[in-house]
């Protein structure tokens, strides 16, 4: 199969959900319509982008794999251009909402220098988008959203995520002297990183962290197994 | 001649359930192969071992062609309920079979569906092995027809075939060798030793000798 040949399976068979690519549009056209409004006023759609973006991607590949939905890639490709066009799909759609938010700010800001366009923002996406997929290869759809959403809620509720978010906001120094927790604040808060100040390494390091997820889920597809449902039990 | 597809000494175990062990089967261009088990004696996953989806705890698969010209179907069930026949038709066959056919697969009849799979797969004209699983199921008396049809229309091309099925009436006649699965055990034929003409009674009666049964 081609490149587009796979794009077009996986966009075809398992799509993003529905629901999840029109909350993405709204957004996006939410940004538009706030930045010509008020330049600036559409950091709030960001993180929502980064919001839905984390179910959206949580497509799952094993639970597809495993009914035979995918004998056709699994026979006509090679595993890893399966793996990275079904990466690509889970990702196109807040991809897309990001791009034009990002080019709404840069217009109505005069500039490449907005929130979704500088590395912070790209680094939040590629976070956003990477982690749940890669923790959805062997799960069902939506599961490591539905985690990561328990696992932040409680550390939000417990207080354990709010004095450094609030140093990270206050302090442009504190995210350089204390690399570890800004690293755990971003992952566990990834909404807040377009919008706030990051040294270089912690970027390169959470840029390197998402790589890394891709890998292992590109890995984990590679060398799966996909009896037939009935037959691995 | 150089195999289309050879399993070497293939084993695969679940756990400690060892679905087949020490399996040897190969596959020659224009030649049918037939695949006969008990339902869960692991005609599937030796399948699924054949195309690479499942990897084999023991022994290896060797293809002389490349992936892409293997073919496959593994059965009405496999077909995503959400997509459209036309859409389906267009992916599984890479182009090669136009379905005007908008519903949902889901909306389809049994049968539909599983014509819908088959024509995909056989319409492929670049595949050089393909791999049916049950594809009779579902069929009537026309589908059947036109599946043994088409099976013989690509084999007289050079296409290898290698076919699970419980239906030995559509089996009988149709393949130059069958593969008996039992226990775990693979043992293979030449039409020739199983009947002259081969019957559904003479597959039943070889298939009977082989698990020790009645």
């Amino acid at each position: 199969m081609s490149v587009a040949e796979e794009l077009g399976f996986f966009a075809a068979v398992s799509p993003p959900a529905p629901v999840l690519v029109a909350v993405l549009g709204i957004l996006a056209a939410g940004a538009i319509v706030i930045e010509t409004i008020s330049a600036g006023g559409s950091d709030w759609v960001l993180a929502s982008i980064l919001l839905v973006q984390l179910f959206a991607v949580a497509t799952g590949f094993f639970g597809h794999a495993t009914r035979g939905y995918y004998d056709p890639i699994l026979v006509g490709s090679s595993r890893p251009r399966v793996a990275i066009a079904h990466f690509a799909v889970s990702a196109a759609p807040g991809l897309a909402a990001w791009i034009v938010t990002g080019g709404a700010e840069a217009v109505a800001a005069r500039s490449l220098a907005v929130p979704a366009l500088r590395a912070p923002g790209w680094v939040a996406l590629l976070l956003a988008s990477a982690l749940p997929w890669a923790a959805g290869v062997r799960a069902p759809r939506f599961a490591p959203a539905i985690l990561w959403l328990l696992v932040t809620a409680s550390l939000l509720v417990s207080g354990v995520l709010l004095p450094p978010l609030t140093a990270i906001h206050s302090d442009p120094g504190w995210a350089a002297r204390h690399a570890l927790r800004s690293i755990g604040v971003a992952l566990a808060f990834p909404m807040v990183v377009p919008t706030l100040h990051w040294p270089a390494p912690v970027l390169l390091a959470l840029a390197g962290i998402a790589a890394l997820a891709v890998l292992l889920g590109v890995a984990g597809i590679v060398a799966g197994d996909y009896p037939t449902s009935e037959e691995g039990t | 001649m150089t195999a289309l597809l050879e399993a070497r000494r293939l084993a695969k175990k679940f756990g400690r359930r060892v679905i087949f062990s020490d399996v040897d089967l190969r596959l020659d261009a224009g030649e049918v192969v037939g695949l006969l088990g008990r339902n869960g004696a692991g005609k599937t996953t030796l399948l699924r071992a054949l195309l690479g989806f499942v990897s084999p705890s023991a022994g290896a698969v060797v293809r002389s062609i490349p992936i892409r010209a293997l073919g496959h179907f593994g059965g009405a069930a496999t077909l995503p309920p959400h997509v459209s026949a036309r859409t389906w038709a267009r992916l599984a066959s890479r182009g090669s079979f136009a379905s005007a056919d908008t519903r949902q697969i889901r909306a389809l009849s049994r049968g539909a569906r599983q014509l819908l799979g088959l024509s995909a797969v056989l319409a492929r004209p670049d595949s050089r092995a393909i791999l049916l699983d049950e594809p009779w199921e579902g069929l009537d008396p026309d589908g059947s027809r036109w599946l043994s049809e088409s099976i013989g229309s690509r084999r007289a091309g050079g296409c290898g075939f290698l076919i699970s099925s419980h239906r030995l009436h559509d089996l009988a006649g149709l393949c130059e060798r069958y593969a008996f699965l039992a226990a775990g055990r693979l043992t293979v034929l030449r039409a020739e030793d199983v009947g002259s003409p081969v019957g559904a009674g003479d597959l039943v009666r070889v298939f009977d000798r082989l698990r020790g049964g009645p």
